[in-house]
């Protein structure tokens, strides 16, 4: 079952063209890894994806219909920045994740959040940027939605609270639902990943199997991607 | 836990080890298969990769499907040992090529890692070395 489809997907900012007839398909149960490096276009693909950016043209499909109300409860999305309200404690934020969206899964933040060391009662602006990006990810994680969307969700945090991410991200992930991850750190997620989607000044350079790639090219992800950029450029 | 290398194949590596396993006994014929998800989980992988892995070695024969009950190690012995000497003999062909590259001689085990035969034969070869040894040095005098 195809979960998202992008179909001759433009995307202009004035001149600047940031997204270049990008056509993907994203079937249900896999963990796709979006790699490109800065500026290529990955946050524009999700914000269209998330219907917080409109196409110059083309379309995106989440499940068959086009982004809105019902696609925004099937996706659950780790944007780049965070995006709390400093004052309230983390306890609070779970209120309002809880009421806000009916797929959170309340017991399983807090579970996640106590294997984290995080403290449920302490406020967001007391905490450091890599404790908020942990608070940000868990609230993610703990909905039961039907595509995950994270962006760069691991550049913050240390290498020891990475691979608990990764094991959470792979313990919580069940066969119905799909998770985009996108990031430029490829060499500590690409054990993981199903696919890789490649993107380079806003094309699609690559679309791939993860380990059909690494039985092509005997090599790993990190290094046909370093590869491919350098040919591009 | 992490311990596959990027440059290969995820499955293929999950594969192999699992293969090692019921080549050491330590799977032993007949035994049931954690489910894929817990196989996942404990070697940190994606569920796919895992099943991609187990479809490969029921492929190969040494895991076996029961419809209702999850996955077995076979129980045909003789093909565990069969898929054993041709893993063996992949090992020792790479061995060979290390070796040569380093440009050092290959060196016969002392312990006999093999069946009763092999040692035997091998044995027969030592004799046979000694009695050549033995005869360039009377050649040699």
């Amino acid at each position: 079952m195809v979960l998202l489809e992008c179909r001759g997907l433009n995307k202009k900012y004035g001149q600047k063209q940031a997204l270049k007839n990008v056509n993907i398909e994203v079937t249900a149960g896999k963990i796709v890894g979006l790699l490109g490096p800065n500026g290529s276009g990955k946050t524009t693909l999700i914000k269209l994806i998330n219907n917080l950016l409109t196409p110059t043209s083309g379309e995106v499909l989440i499940n068959g219909k086009q982004p809105g109300v019902e696609s925004k409860s099937m996706i659950s999305y780790l944007p780049e920045r965070t995006y709390f309200r400093r004052n309230m404690s983390v306890k609070k934020t779970l209120e309002f994740f809880a009421d806000f969206y009916k797929d959170f899964d309340l017991k399983r933040a807090q579970k996640l959040l106590k294997d984290l060391d995080l403290d449920e009662n302490q406020r967001i602006s007391a905490m450091s940027k890599g404790m908020q990006e942990k608070v940000q990810l868990v609230l993610v994680m703990s909905r039961r939605a039907k595509l995950y969307i994270l962006d760069e969700p691991l550049g913050g945090v240390d290498p020891a609270t990475r691979d608990y991410i990764l094991d959470t991200i792979l313990t919580n992930f069940n066969e119905k639902a799909s998770l985009i991850i996108s990031t430029h750190l490829i060499s500590d997620i690409e054990r993981i990943l199903d696919e890789v989607i490649m993107i380079n000044k806003g094309q699609v350079v690559m679309h791939e199997e993860a380990d059909a790639l690494r039985a092509k090219y005997k090599t790993s992800i990190d290094a046909i991607f370093r590869k491919e950029l350098k040919n591009a450029r | 836990m992490n311990d596959f290398e990027n440059s290969t194949p995820v499955y293929l590596q999950i594969a192999e080890k699992l293969a090692i396993q019921i080549f050491g006994g330590k799977l032993a014929p007949g035994t049931q298969l954690p489910s894929v998800r817990d196989i996942a989980i404990a070697k940190r992988v994606n569920p796919n990769t895992v099943q991609k892995a187990l479809a490969k070695l029921e492929e190969e024969g040494l895991i076996v499907t029961e419809r209702t009950n999850g996955k077995f190690v076979t129980n045909l012995k003789e093909l565990i040992m069969e898929k054993r000497e041709e893993y063996a003999a992949e090992l020792t062909r790479n061995y060979e090529k290390k070796m040569h590259e380093v440009g050092a001689e290959i060196r016969m085990p002392k312990i006999m890692w093999l069946n009763d035969g092999a040692a035997e034969i091998l044995e027969k070869v030592e004799q046979m070395e000694e009695k050549n040894e033995e005869r360039s040095r009377r050649w040699f005098f």
